[in-house]
């Protein structure tokens, strides 16, 4: 997802919340194992103020925020087609 | 240990009998938002995927890889390690044994890949020592007496071990970082690495055929590697695939792949050293794994949240057939991590339960797929109007009736349903669900799309409003973190840009 609309001015953070106590070192193998592409980031405390939809596991949980800062998509599981459909909408990319 | 686990009996029945139930919200909708409970929705189809049995129970199980050998399918759990059931008769699925490896050092059982050498009656699985730690190893288990699982040796290993493959007295293990190692399998738990070729990026699974083995490289790849000589195995071949590649399954002249977001690919292997894409299909989900039912045709695909089924009797295409949302028991979202199959059964499961399936190749039917599953409108102040939109997509083969919308209180309708109409297969109809917001009090409630559907004929999309915490709609909370190279990042700057995602996750 990164990758396809990085050049049409999506960020992407991954962020770990440290809820599972990882080490440094865990997050350095997932972000090898995974190659992911974007920045990740520490932050315990954003997390708890999104309305989520339930669900039964803590993570993944997704936020898209507009460039006026207003959330746009919010999501407690990873349903690629529904964020990529979100992702045009805000970017004003056709279907 | 012949436990029996806990049976879900009256849903299960319906279903298995291709019933269309919506006596209730079905299994695999969110249970905050209590769903309608109203009488069925007959349809004039069959529907060409049923549950035959299932077992499940409060227990986190975590479901991961599924092997069928024989009338036996094992499947490793995150949680209680290998596992083998008994499915001669299939509507009443047997436990047999389970077994939680670990090398004496008090390790977390947390299997994850199998093979199982039925003729020398052993399986092999893999296990981590932690979430994402890189060490690893590989368990041989004796599966001579199945009520009697005996774990008779590991080789603990450097490098994270992904999918393993029995291949004639050849062990193949694909890992990330080392790519394929290659071990002769002696007597009982010997293991003798032979060779191994890395550079392959993140191996997550391997197969073999002939002298031939393929791996699928989540950065984006299927690699075909030469086996004739296992102590030095050799690159032939690199075909570049979209999506992250997780899993594979060879039939003859073709294999199939799990993309992850990209859906599933047909490769030909006609050329058996130059696989090339035939076809890609996309899926909703995430597609982890894939097994194929050689005497049914039918390509299954666990879709992280879904089981998915296509129709791959054609050597050229794969068509979709429908699918089936995996029940989650306790409620929330399922996590589809694996696939089996023995022709037209299926095995899957999520984290709570195992789920065996029947496809009925002689059926034809619509199948309604509805996103979001979960609708969660944007905030609203009393006198607002908000909506959501919704999107619904005919995932089956026969033309979709949609009949009436059902909701459950007059605040709420859907907008733009076209009612009385015939959604045609692979067709998608767009609606607009909207609220009239009464007052600021935390909403919950339902829609009901009504169609021809043969298993969801009362569709239930769960709706919540004004819930607690920042919504859609809402401004985001003006944030700055730090990441992993000293860097600063605001918000505020990062969104001067274009919008951001921010991806909460964890390492598991």
């Amino acid at each position: 997802m990164h990758l396809t609309y990085r050049d049409q001015g999506l960020t992407v953070l991954g962020v770990a919340t440290g809820g599972f106590d990882e080490s440094e070192a865990t997050l350095d193998a997932f972000a090898e194992q995974t190659a992911v592409t974007f920045p990740i980031v520490h932050d315990s405390a954003t997390y708890q103020l999104f309305s989520w939809p339930p669900a039964l596991s803590p993570f993944p949980r997704q936020v898209l925020i507009d460039q006026d800062g207003v959330v746009r998509y919010l999501a407690s599981e990873h349903r690629p087609a529904e964020l990529d459909a979100a992702i045009r909408e805000v970017l004003g990319l056709s279907r | 240990m012949n436990a029996r686990a806990p049976r879900i009996g009256f849903l299960s029945l319906l279903l298995g009998l291709g019933i269309a139930s919506s006596a209730a919200c079905k299994d695999g909708q969110q249970p905050s938002s209590a769903c309608g409970d109203r009488a069925e929705a007959p349809s004039p189809f069959a529907d060409p995927v049923t549950v035959v049995d299932r077992y499940g129970g409060s227990s986190f199980s975590e479901l991961g890889d599924l092997e069928v050998d024989g009338d036996t399918i094992w499947f490793c759990s995150g949680v209680i390690g290998l596992n083998a059931w008994d499915f001669s008769v299939p509507s009443n699925l047997v436990f047999l044994d389970r077994i939680d490896p670990s090398d004496g050092s008090q390790r977390f059982p947390r299997c994850q890949h199998l093979a199982v050498d039925a003729p020398g009656r052993r399986v092999y699985a893999t296990n981590k020592a932690s979430s994402i730690s890189p060490q690893s190893f590989i368990v041989v288990v004796d599966a001579s007496a199945p009520r009697a699982l005996t774990e008779i040796g590991s080789l603990v290993l450097p490098e994270q071990v992904e999918g393993i493959a029995v291949h004639g007295d050849l062990l193949l293990a694909a890992t990330h970082g080392a790519g394929l190692v290659v071990y002769r399998r002696g007597a009982g738990a010997e293991l003798t690495e032979l060779g191994r070729l890395a550079g392959l990026g993140n191996v997550w699974q391997v197969r073999a055929s002939g002298s031939l083995a393929y791996l699928v490289d989540s950065g984006g790849a299927l690699v075909t590697v030469d086996l004739s000589d296992p102590a030095a195995p050799t690159l032939v071949h690199r075909l570049d695939l979209p999506g992250a590649p997780k899993d594979l399954e060879l039939d003859g002249d073709r294999a199939f792949v799990a993309l992850g977001s990209a859906g599933v690919a047909l490769v030909s292997l006609a050329d058996p050293r130059a696989p090339a894409v035939v076809e890609i299909e996309d899926t909703p989900g995430s597609a982890l794994a894939v097994a194929y039912g050689a005497g049914s045709g039918g390509l299954y695909v666990a879709d992280w949240t879904d089981l998915r089924v296509f129709d791959a009797t054609s050597r050229g295409a794969i068509t979709a057939v429908g699918h089936e949302p995996l029940p989650t028991g306790n409620g929330g979202t399922s996590r589809t991590l694996g696939v089996a199959a023995a022709d037209d059964l299926i095995f899957s499961g999520n984290w709570r339960e195992l789920v065996n399936y029947r496809y009925h190749p002689d059926r034809r039917a619509p199948d309604l797929d509805v996103s979001p599953r979960f609708a969660a409108l944007p905030a609203g102040a009393p006198g607002d109007t908000v909506s959501a939109r919704l999107t619904v997509t005919n995932v089956g083969q026969e033309p979709l009736a949609l009949n009436a919308v059902e909701t459950s209180d007059d605040s709420l309708r859907v907008d733009d349903w076209p009612a009385g109409t015939a959604l045609a297969p692979g067709d998608a109809v767009r609606a607009t669900l909207r609220r009239d917001t009464p007052d600021t009090d935390a909403f919950k409630g339902w829609v009901n799309l009504v169609s021809d559907d043969p298993d969801e004929g009362r569709r239930c999309v769960p709706v919540e409003a004004n819930q607690p915490g920042v919504a859609i709609g809402q401004a985001a909370p003006e944030s700055s973190w730090i990441d992993r190279d000293g860097q600063s990042l605001q918000l505020a700057t990062l969104r001067e840009g274009g919008p951001v995602l921010l991806a909460y996750f964890a390492t598991f």
